[in-house]
């Protein structure tokens, strides 16, 4: 849980469900709050996953 | 820092010692008789330590013929003066030579502040040098497992990207091996670099830029690792520098390689590799140790290869039918020292049992088939120990024999590193062969344990507290603090010593009154096991905090002593710290932040407490450290240094006293930014060592937790 002034400090990357966040030590989930990433990162274009190769499309 | 204090309240047990107060200028003898008045006997350990496991172990081993680390003090006591106090130059055959009141100089013309800044600058050498050995076989371990020289996992590859964006390295197109492999040579080359005209990049992109400005204006950047560790020893050489102030420039540079490469970069590297902390809870301390049908295996040391490798498979098929055909029903590892806190931060289900000086306790039980040891703060005295027993020692590390121990270790080459499964199965075997010579007669383990909430790396406080890693912000903490729900952050780092304090008491009473102030702790490294033996680190313990802090603490369902890991895990409270101060928009000097080394010991643990002055982090101890014998060394560390850097070196041997110290110094800096104060009140011994938390459990009929 957030505290008001934790929110008014900066808001949270709050995310969707995606496959690609599947284990990801990044990810939020933190009880009664949406998911989030302390990355800042969208997951459809997420550098992290790319970089990693979860988008199936690892650099050689 | 000023005087000025709200409370007269001592510590009884070193009020009761008649040790004269430090003051400049007073003779040599009355420092001496300082330090050995600070000494507390076995029977005083026994009956006033926080660790009712230990207290009673070592009652054991006495009735038993069994030498304890507190009877070998005891046998050593008076030390010598001359080196409790630093008067004492034994660098070169000139000497030993020591520096009195009537003989104020070395054969070779040394006056005491040369003697204790050399001899200190020594010994920080060789902590540089024992956490360089453990950073040194990380960073192997990192670009082998990037590389696939060896078999070892890759076990964040994510924090590898992350990392890599920290130190500036480019990712665009790099497969994620080829980046992790580039953040070890990164790492490795600030470690070993000779060419002094390169710069240290890894200091430049990890340091806050404040810090790294003004370590640039003192002159003090280190070229490498190695090269200080060499400088440190080449400068106090035979008639080489004899310039004090030379002797502190040294001194920092030294620290800083110790800091950013042997700690900060270790603490990193490792968590690629070997996967990042992540929340559980677990017991801890010996009441953790099955005795029935269960092999039992502890692990202590420092370096992680084998210790992970041998973690990697003991659960397996293959290993479980081993310890079935041997008769038992079950095997298990237990962590020791800071090998057991890297376990236990990463949720693998290894409790902590011991650090340093209580292992050969722990051997003392006669539950362990076997103790891997590794290297840096393995007492050899408990060889003598495991050798009354069944208990086979084996070590692993070529830095770390041990006379009389099995040796299965890694070769000092490296060669067998793709080997390294086998070693470690080879290791189990010796264990699990072993179970059958153990005598269940002979086991004694005492019923005392902790309920623990484990695994805040840097990741889950900026989960817990809105953080952001690009930004290297934890915007909610800083929010917090700013707006009077928490009073500052204080961080438990080191050793636990034996001489100068009580074993693990100081720490705890140190931590109790902090939180009892609505004051945030972390901790790591053995002093930091101390608050877990203690049942600081468990959310149950939220009864212990002022209201404010409880408020925070029960609302997040985090306990309020935040266990971020090992030694060099001191990196991950130093980004609570660093980061919290950048969200509040402030520097590290203007944040209400300490640091307590409550009893450092190894040589380690004098990088350890400096890193964080030079971050401009105040700094609290309790035991001195061979430093008192030159006015003008204790005015550099406790005085000079807070106008070069922002903070110092504060030493008081009364946990009471270093309390309230700390507790006014959080609420002058709030002054300072213009954020609430509110009052603070020092608790009785009564209320702080008598009242043990509900989350210490002692006697015979434990339930299982976590």
């Amino acid at each position: 849980m957030l505290f008001d002034v934790e929110k008014e400090a900066a808001p949270r990357c709050t995310i969707e469900e995606h496959e690609v966040c599947a284990g990801c030590p990044y990810l939020g989930l933190v009880k009664d709050e949406e998911r989030f990433c302390i990355m800042g990162q969208a997951p459809q274009t997420c550098i992290v996953a790319k970089a990693c190769g979860r988008f199936g499309t690892s650099p050689p | 820092m000023s005087e000025k204090k709200k409370y007269s309240y001592e510590d009884e047990l070193t009020g009761s010692r008649n040790a004269p107060e430090y003051r400049p200028g007073m003779p040599l003898n009355e420092r001496i008789r300082l330090v050995h008045r600070l000494n507390y006997s076995k029977e005083e350990m026994i009956r006033h330590t926080a660790n009712r496991a230990v207290a009673e172990m070592v009652e054991h081993m006495g009735k038993h013929d069994m030498c304890s680390t507190f009877d070998r003090f005891a046998q050593q006591h008076p030390q010598c003066g001359y080196g409790l106090t630093g008067a004492c130059c034994a660098f070169c055959s000139y000497g030993p030579c020591r520096v009195t009141d009537k003989v104020p100089l070395t054969v070779c013309g040394k006056d005491v502040h040369l003697v204790v800044a050399g001899n200190a600058l020594r010994r920080l050498a060789a902590g540089l040098s024992a956490h360089g050995a453990h950073a040194r076989e990380v960073f192997i371990s990192l670009k082998a497992a990037a590389s696939g020289s060896a078999p070892i996992p890759l076990k964040c590859p994510e924090k590898g990207y992350a990392v890599a964006k920290l130190l500036g390295i480019g990712t665009d197109g790099k497969s994620i091996e080829t980046i992790c492999e580039e953040v070890a040579d990164r790492f490795i080359d600030d470690l070993q670099r000779a060419l002094p005209e390169e710069r240290h990049r890894t200091l430049e992109a990890l340091a806050p830029k404040e810090r790294v400005d003004r370590w640039k204006e003192l002159d003090i950047i280190p070229i490498s690792a190695y090269h200080e560790c060499f400088e440190a020893n080449n400068l106090t050489s035979h008639a080489t520098d004899s310039d004090f102030e030379s002797h502190m420039q040294a001194f920092m540079r030294t620290v800083l390689a110790y800091a950013i490469t042997t700690v900060i970069s270790t603490s990193l590297a490792t968590d690629i590799v070997y996967g990042i902390p992540r929340r559980s809870r677990i017991n801890v301390n010996l009441g953790s140790i099955v005795t029935e049908d269960c092999v039992n295996i502890g692990i202590n040391g420092h370096a992680p290869m084998v210790a992970f490798a041998i973690c990697d498979i003991v659960g397996t098929p293959r290993i479980m039918e081993k310890v079935r055909k041997a008769g038992a029903k079950d095997i298990r590892l237990y962590g020791m020292c800071c090998t057991g806190g890297e376990f236990i931060e990463r949720d693998l289900g290894i409790p902590l049992v011991a650090m340093a000086s209580s292992a050969e306790m722990a051997v003392a039980t006669g539950a362990f088939e076997a103790i891997v040891v590794d290297q840096q703060d393995v007492l050899p005295g408990m060889m003598p120990v495991a050798k009354q027993f069944h208990t086979k020692v084996i070590t692993t590390s070529p830095s770390g024999r041990k006379e009389g121990a099995i040796v299965l270790e890694l070769d000092y080459y490296l060669r067998n590193l793709d080997k390294i499964y086998e070693l470690a199965e080879q290791i189990l075997d010796i264990a699990i062969d072993n179970y059958r010579n153990r005598d269940p007669k002979r086991v004694y383990v005492p019923k005392v344990r902790a309920k623990v909430e484990m695994g805040f790396g840097i990741e889950e406080v900026m989960k817990v507290f809105n953080g952001s890693v690009p930004e290297k912000k934890v915007h909610g903490l800083a929010a917090l603090v700013k707006s009077g729900r928490i009073r500052g952050i204080v961080n438990f780092g080191s050793c636990g010593n034996i001489r100068g304090a009580v074993f693990e008491r100081n720490q705890i009473i140190i931590a109790k009154q902090l939180i009892k102030n609505d004051v945030l702790v972390t901790c790591h490294g053995c002093s930091g096991m101390g608050l877990l033996f203690a049942g600081l680190a468990h959310p149950d313990a939220s009864k212990l905090c002022g209201e404010r802090l409880r408020e925070v603490v029960e609302a997040k369902d985090i306990p309020p002593v935040l266990h971020v890991g090992a030694c060099t895990d001191s990196t991950r409270a130093g980004q609570v710290m660093a980061y919290t101060a950048n969200a509040a928009g402030v520097t590290n000097p203007q944040m209400p932040l300490a640091m307590v080394a409550a009893d450092p010991a190894a040589e380690k643990t004098m990088g350890a407490r400096y890193a964080f002055v030079l971050q401009g982090i105040e700094t609290y101890s309790c035991v001195q450290d061979n430093t008192i014998a030159s006015d003008r060394f204790m005015d550099y560390t406790g005085n000079r240094l807070r106008t070069m850097v922002g903070a110092g070196m504060n030493w008081d041997p009364d946990p009471y006293r270093i309390s309230e110290d700390i507790l006014r110094m959080l609420d002058e800096k709030r002054e300072n930014l213009g954020w609430p104060v509110w009052d603070y009140e020092i608790g009785t011994k009564e209320e702080i060592e008598d009242r043990i938390p509900d989350t210490v459990e002692i006697g015979q009929n434990l339930c299982t937790l976590g």
